[in-house]
């Protein structure tokens, strides 16, 4: 089996590259608790190359308009069609704001419409439990972005199984931080990044 | 009458009941067996020549048995005896009249036998001969005529041969197809505008989504199935003959017409309504907007292949940095259009309001939005494009075209000075050589001032300082006093200094180049060669000056070719220690349960297994090897894994399809390797505890 490559989606539009600290962050999460296989440090992919068809988990994320280009729309979809998962995050945290709705139509567009995930899903049991469904950030609890603690992430299903995770909830600044930093937090707030890795590399 | 006389008539009456309840019994034999393929047929089989034949064969066998049975009225003798049995008062009388050899007793015995009468047994046996088989008959008749069996179709030559339409009647086997022949009406979608269309004997009907398409063809609907995909349509009897209609659908689809053992494929072809094609006209590029006053004039180009029926303009401006970010967003210059098929659109775009800041991104773009009213309407996008205004002392653009001076300072470009030197190099031998240097000289002061133009470019960007050469400033335009140029690692050496990065690491970008020195490499070079050429033209050396001069235009153009590059886009190079990290965790905040590894498969599922996860790998670049070897392995499972051979085969008959088979194919790898063991806590791929 080939090593677990974390990749973070390079659109042309917006701030592709605004939370260059979460995939070092993620890839020493799966690591700290995991024994899956895993290249010490991410790669970028543009969303219209080929070469996204490498990877079975992207990430996207970023503060401005997402609008995909031809390619990118095709090779998302094409991408979402033979299996992958695309978990993008709202960096912007509003709901109200230019991220969120760009990235919600081009989604939709691309792949299908968003749907509310249920907290029951077994996203929230893939390797940590999470009973009360995603974890909140501190950057919701403190009111920030568009004042909400989103109580669900929205996906877009294939079948049963997940093909764009969704998030309002930032996690791209909640993970932000060098992995370095993780030995102050009385709890590792990136466990939830296993499960999504873990879904993603098992469903 | 003799007595021989009436044993001839009793015999021709007993063969004659014989011969009648024959008939009768193969008739009742046969009755029963159609009405049993009646019945058959009803339930959806279809009636066959086998069919007949084994209504034929039970017809004949039940007249053999009553013909074998009844064969003693074949002897006179043998009917005499039967005759004998039922009237003992003949005293064998007959019998001996019967033989052959007893003429000479036979008027002997005619007065015992003229005596006795044999009608009542005949009769009775008459009637015990006719009345079963024809009650047997009634009984049927009436059964048939009670319940409503149909006698008619299918049969060989019952009704209809023709199958005309409107008889209500059934088809018989060797009766034509009545799908050899059919035509297809298809009725496009209304806002398409397109003619109805007529396509006789089609083997594929190609139509826009939503179009309704009528099958029609000669003959009786009765018997013909039609079936898109697995799901089966009705068909009904029409003005002349039967007719199926059809929407056609979304995807490609197959239709299947049955009349009896007659089949008939036909492709359901949908043509796509393509969304409107949109083209942002201007601005026709990414922008940067030093001043943000006045208007800026968007404008786009949409194109339908039915018609469009409104357009806009959209922007979103973004505010901020960081983490904070704003927005604002806005449509412009709506229109709507009756159905054109193309068609430009325009607005002005407002630079002074809504008010733009030092770091506003404004992305525009167009939208258009076509008639269709089947499953539409279908919304086209254009690319979008950014004006952007810069933050203030924002370098972001190595775009190497200086903005042409306020003021001219007389420089000669590059191709010019490589004319008038080529000029010198004509005229040199007939020059004297005071000439030549003199004029030599001139072009090499103008050289010179290019070179420094060059160098405020690349250094002005490097160091922020007007010029690299400034401790030599004084000596410019001397030709007696050679300057020495900077070697390239001296001047590379110059541009490492010059990002402020000291002698540290140079940030990785492209092969250990700084992404300045990268992206000025051109300059730098045209710089260097600028400094070769004034060094031959000072000493009246124009032929050799060209060699350097050519090179400089060569470096300029690459440099004027290069494209804009913004530094964005390099996240910090993290890399961890994974040795360091794996399985370091700390769990004291964790609800962890025991975990146990995963029992080993056994090895013929475990082999099954790994040849599953070979052949998915395979199904992404040879679908149709993998499909084989889809086929193999279920062959190979279907005797002691019924479960995995049936969801391999659910995945075969999806990829078939067309249709995403992941859903099929982990089912099947379940079956297979076994659900995984779900759990509350950590699972197995976690550290022991």
């Amino acid at each position: 089996m080939s090593e677990f490559v974390f990749a973070t989606a390079q659109y042309e539009s917006g701030d592709w590259d605004s939370a260059p600290f979460v995939p070092p962050n993620i890839i020493d999460t799966v690591a700290r608790y995991t024994s899956i296989d895993v290249t010490p440090s991410g790669v970028t992919v543009p969303l219209s190359s080929p070469a996204l068809f490498r990877y079975p988990f992207v990430f996207l994320t970023g503060h401005l308009p997402v609008r995909f280009a031809e390619a990118e729309r095709n090779n998302v979809r094409a991408f979402t069609d033979r299996g992958g998962l695309l978990f993008v995050d709202d960096h912007n945290h509003d709901i109200d704001g230019a991220f969120h709705k760009t990235a919600t139509e081009a989604i939709r567009d691309a792949v299908g419409p968003l749907v509310q995930l249920a907290n029951t899903h077994p996203l929230y049991s893939a390797f940590f439990a999470f009973e009360d469904g995603p974890p909140a950030t501190s950057h919701e609890l403190n009111g920030w972005g568009d004042n909400l603690v989103h109580s669900h992430l929205l996906a877009v299903m294939k079948g049963t199984r997940i093909a764009v995770l969704y998030s309002n909830k930032d996690y791209s600044s909640e993970w932000g931080y060098h992995p370095d930093n993780k030995r102050f937090l009385s709890i590792d707030n990136t466990r939830f990044a296993v499960n999504i890795v873990v879904y993603a590399l098992t469903r | 009458m003799t007595a021989a006389h009436r044993l001839s008539v009793a015999r021709a009456v007993l063969a004659g009941s014989v011969l009648a309840s024959a008939v009768l019994w193969a008739s009742l034999a046969g009755l029963a067996m159609y009405a049993v393929n009646r019945m058959s047929w009803i339930s959806g089989r279809e009636i066959g020549r086998n069919e007949l034949a084994v209504i034929a064969v039970a017809a004949a066998v039940a007249a053999l048995a009553v013909l074998w049975r009844g064969r003693y009225t074949g002897s006179p003798t043998r009917v005499a005896l039967w005759l004998e049995e039922r009237v003992p008062a003949l005293q064998y009388a007959l019998v001996t009249v019967a033989e052959p050899q007893s003429a000479a007793t036979a008027s002997a015995l005619e007065g015992i036998i003229a005596g006795t009468r044999w009608t009542a047994p005949l009769r009775n046996a008459t009637i015990r001969a006719i009345a079963p088989p024809l009650g047997g008959v009634a009984v049927l008749l009436s059964v048939v005529l009670l319940t409503g069996l149909p006698w008619s179709a299918p049969l060989a030559g019952s009704t209809d041969p023709d199958g005309a339409a409107g008889s209500g009647a059934g088809v018989g086997l060797d009766a034509p197809s009545r799908i050899a022949a059919i035509s297809a009406t298809i009725i496009p979608p209304g806002y398409s505008g397109e003619p109805n269309r007529t396509l006789d004997n089609p083997s594929t009907i190609d139509a826009l989504v939503g179009s309704r398409v009528t099958v029609a063809g000669s003959g009786s609907p009765h018997q013909l199935i039609a079936r898109v995909g697995a799901a089966e349509r009705r068909i009904v009897a029409g003005d002349r003959g039967w007719v199926l209609q059809l929407v056609m659908p979304a995807r490609a689809q197959a239709l299947r017409l049955t009349d009896r053992v007659h089949n008939r494929l036909l492709v359901l072809e949908p043509r796509l309504d393509s969304v409107p094609q949109v083209t942002l006209v201007h601005p026709a590029r990414d922008t940067v907007v030093r001043n943000p006053v006045g208007s800026i004039a968007l404008s786009a180009e949409a194109r339908d292949d039915f018609g469009l029926r409104s357009a806009w303009l959209e922007y979103i401006i973004s505010s901020g940095e960081g983490e904070s970010f704003t927005f604002r967003s806005g449509i412009l210059g709506r229109v709507t259009f009756a159905g054109a098929r193309s068609a430009s659109f325009r607005a002005p775009f407002s630079l002074d309001s809504p008010a733009l800041n030092p770091g506003d991104i404004v992305h525009v773009r167009a939208v258009a939005r076509d008639n269709n009213s089947v499953g539409g309407p279908n919304a086209g996008y254009s690319q979008t494009r950014t004006l952007r205004v810069p933050r203030r002392g924002e370098y972001d653009s190595v775009a190497v075209e200086g903005a042409p001076a306020l003021e001219t300072k007389g420089e000669v470009s590059q191709r010019m000075l490589i004319i008038v030197t080529e000029a010198l190099q004509k005229r040199r031998t007939r020059l004297p050589r005071a000439t030549v240097v003199l004029e030599s000289g001139r072009i090499s002061q103008d050289q010179a001032r290019l070179r420094r133009r060059v160098g405020e470019i690349v250094y002005a960007r490097l160091g922020g300082e007007g010029s690299a050469e400034h401790s030599h400033e004084a000596e410019e335009g001397s030709v007696s006093q050679p300057q020495k140029p900077l070697t390239p690692a001296e001047l590379l050496a110059a541009a490492e200094a010059a990002t402020e990065r000291g002698g540290g690491d140079p940030i990785d970008f492209h092969g250990d180049e700084t992404p300045v020195v990268a992206v000025n490499r051109p300059l730098l070079e045209a710089f260097n060669a600028m400094w070769e050429a004034g060094r031959e033209l000072d000493i009246g050396e124009p032929d050799d000056a060209l060699t350097h001069m050519r090179a400089a235009l060569a470096a300029i153009q690459r440099a004027r070719a290069a494209e804009r590059i913004y530094l964005r886009g390099r996240p910090p190079a993290v890399v961890i220690d994974l040795a360091k990290v794996r399985l370091a965790a700390r769990l004291d905040s964790i609800e962890a349960l025991d975990r146990t590894p995963r029992p080993a498969l056994p090895e013929l599922a475990a082999s099954r297994s790994d040849r599953l996860s070979r052949m998915v790998a395979l199904l992404s670049h040879n679908a149709g090897a993998g499909l084989d070897s889809l086929m193999l392995l279920r062959l190979d499972a279907i005797g002691d894994v019924p479960a995995f051979a049936r969801e391999l085969g659910v995945a075969i008959e999806t990829i078939r399809e067309g249709r995403d088979a992941t859903d099929a194919l982990l089912r099947a790898r379940r079956v297979v390797s076994g659900e995984p063991d779900a759990q509350a806590g950590l699972p197995n791929w976690s550290l022991p505890r």
